[in-house]
C-alpha cells in the first residue's frame, strides 16, 4: 500500500485536484442547489443539528449562569434597598417621636409665648445613689447657663441647671437634697418651699416645707412654682400632695409631694433660657 | 519587669478602666435594684492595688479619681480622687498584710472601697439633715448591690491583665 502510494501518489493527487476543479466549475456554472452541495448538506445535516443542539445547550447554560448572576446582583441591590428603607424607617420613627415631643413643647410655648426654650437630650443619669443629677447635651454654646430651669415637654419642672459646660450641662433635679424651690399650692394659694430629702428621694417625692396652714391641704393638691423672686417662671407643675407628716423634731409639719417628673424616665427636656419677669 | 511590659500592662488597665467607666455611665447608672444603682468606680482603684506595687496603684487611683471627678457629679470636691487613693492604699495594705491577692482579697478590698465611698456620702447627707436610718440603709444597700457587679466586672479583667503581662 505504501509502495502503491509512493509510486502513484502524485498521479492520484493530480486526479483528485482535477476532479475538485471540475466539480467547482460545474457548481459555479449550474443554477439552483448543486447536486454535490445538496448531498454534502444532507450528510452534514445531522451533524449540524447535533452541533446546534450542543451550542444551544451551552448557550442555555451560559444564559442560566448569566441570569443567576443577574439575579444575585438584583438580590444584592434589593437587599441594599431594603436596608436603606429600614434605616429610613428607623429615622422616621425617631423623628416621629421627636415630633411628638416638639408638638407638646409647642403647646408649652403657645401657652407661654414669653418662654425661650432650648430642647435637650438626657445623656447621663447620676452616678450616685445619694443625689439626683442629670446630664444633658446642651451647654453654654446653646445659651444654657447656671440657674436656668428645666422642664419636660408638658411643662412639669425637672430641676435647675447647676453646672454648665460648652456642650453639656448638669441638672440638679427637684428630688436632690440640694434642691430648694419656691412653690404655691394651686388650690389654696399657700406659698411654701419644696426641698429634696434623702428619705423621700427613692419614692420620687419631695417635702413641701414652711406651710402656713398644713391642715388645709388635701391629698392630690397640685403644687406649682410660685415664681416669686423672678428666679423661676410661675406655674410650672412640681407635683401633687400625698400626705402631711411631722418632722423628726416633732414640731414642724411638712407635706410629702409626689414629683410629677421621674428623672430616671426622662429622655428629652426643655431648658427655659428666658421668660418675662426673669431677674 | 521590663519597661515595655509595664507600659503594655498599664495600657491594658487603662483600656479596661475606660470600658468600665462607659459601662458605669451608660448601663449601670440606669439599672435600679432594690432602689439603688450599682456603683463600681472606687472598686477599680481597690482591685488594681491588690496586685500592683503601691506607688503604681496610687498613681492609677489619682488618675482614675481625677477623671471621675471631671466626668461625674459628686458629694464633695475631689470626692473621687480622695476616695480612690484611700481605697487603693487600704487595698494595698490588705493584700500585703491580711489576705493573699485573689478573689477573696478582691471581695474584701471592694467592700472596703464601697463602704468608704458610701460612708463619706452618708456623712455628708447626715450633716445636711438626713435621718441616720435612711442614710445607713442606703449605704448598706449600695454596698450589697454594687459588690457583685464590681467583682463580676473588675476582678476577672484585672486578674487576666495581670496574668498575661507577667513575664
Amino acid at each position: 500500500m505504501k509502495r502503491f502510494f509512493s509510486k502513484n501518489g502524485l498521479l492520484l493527487l493530480s486526479a483528485a485536484a482535477t476532479v475538485v476543479v471540475i466539480l467547482c466549475v460545474i457548481s459555479a456554472i449550474s443554477s439552483g442547489t448543486p447536486f454535490l452541495r445538496n448531498v454534502a448538506g444532507v450528510i452534514a445535516s445531522p451533524f449540524r443539528a447535533a452541533g446546534s443542539a450542543v451550542a444551544g445547550w451551552a448557550a442555555d447554560v451560559d444564559a442560566h449562569f448569566d441570569s443567576v448572576e443577574t439575579l444575585q446582583e438584583e438580590n444584592d441591590e434589593l437587599r441594599r434597598y431594603v436596608a436603606e428603607l429600614e434605616e429610613e424607617l428607623r429615622r422616621a420613627r425617631v423623628a416621629m417621636e421627636e415630633n411628638i415631643h416638639l408638638r407638646e413643647a409647642l403647646g408649652l410655648t403657645t401657652k407661654n409665648p414669653d418662654y425661650t426654650l432650648t430642647e435637650a437630650k438626657v445623656t447621663e443619669r447620676s452616678i450616685s445613689n445619694w443625689f439626683s443629677v442629670l446630664t444633658i447635651n446642651r451647654g453654654t454654646a446653646d445659651g444654657v447657663d447656671i440657674g436656668q430651669c428645666v422642664t419636660d415637654e408638658y411643662g412639669n419642672l425637672v430641676g435647675i441647671i447647676t453646672d454648665a459646660g460648652y456642650n453639656w450641662s448638669r441638672i440638679t433635679t427637684l428630688l436632690d437634697t440640694d434642691s430648694s424651690v419656691g412653690a404655691t399650692v394651686f388650690r389654696t394659694g399657700d406659698v411654701a418651699v419644696t426641698q429634696g430629702r434623702l428619705e423621700l428621694m427613692e419614692e420620687g417625692c419631695l417635702a413641701l416645707c414652711y406651710l402656713t396652714d398644713p391642715d388645709s391641704l388635701i391629698s392630690g393638691d397640685q403644687v406649682v412654682t410660685s415664681g416669686l423672686g423672678g428666679y423661676l417662671p410661675e406655674g410650672l407643675v412640681i407635683g401633687t400632695v400625698r400626705e402631711v407628716r411631722v418632722d423628726d423634731g416633732g414640731v414642724n409639719r411638712y407635706a410629702v409631694v409626689k414629683a410629677k417628673v421621674s428623672p430616671e424616665k426622662l429622655v428629652q427636656v426643655f431648658v427655659i433660657r428666658d421668660f418675662d419677669g426673669r431677674e | 519587669m521590663t519597661r515595655r511590659l509595664l507600659t503594655i500592662r498599664w495600657s491594658f488597665y487603662g483600656l479596661a478602666t475606660v470600658l468600665i467607666l462607659v459601662l458605669q455611665s451608660q448601663v449601670l447608672g440606669r439599672i435600679s435594684i432594690w432602689g439603688v444603682c450599682p456603683i463600681v468606680l472606687t472598686c477599680l482603684g481597690a482591685v488594681g492595688a491588690t496586685r500592683e506595687p503601691l506607688p503604681h496603684a496610687v498613681i492609677y487611683a489619682i488618675v482614675l479619681g481625677t477623671v471621675s471627678d471631671t466626668l461625674f457629679a459628686a458629694a464633695l470636691p475631689c470626692f473621687y480622687v480622695l476616695l480612690c487613693v484611700a481605697s487603693a492604699a487600704l487595698s494595698g495594705l490588705v493584700a500585703r498584710r491580711v489576705v493573699v491577692p485573689g478573689f477573696l482579697c478582691s471581695v474584701l478590698c471592694c467592700a472596703v472601697a464601697l463602704l468608704l465611698s458610701g460612708g463619706v456620702s452618708a456623712v455628708v447627707m447626715l450633716h445636711s439633715g438626713a435621718p441616720a436610718g435612711t442614710a445607713t440603709g442606703l449605704l448598706l444597700r449600695e454596698v450589697l448591690i454594687s459588690l457583685p457587679f464590681a467583682l463580676l466586672l473588675i476582678h476577672p479583667v484585672f486578674t487576666r491583665i495581670h496574668r498575661i503581662t507577667t513575664p
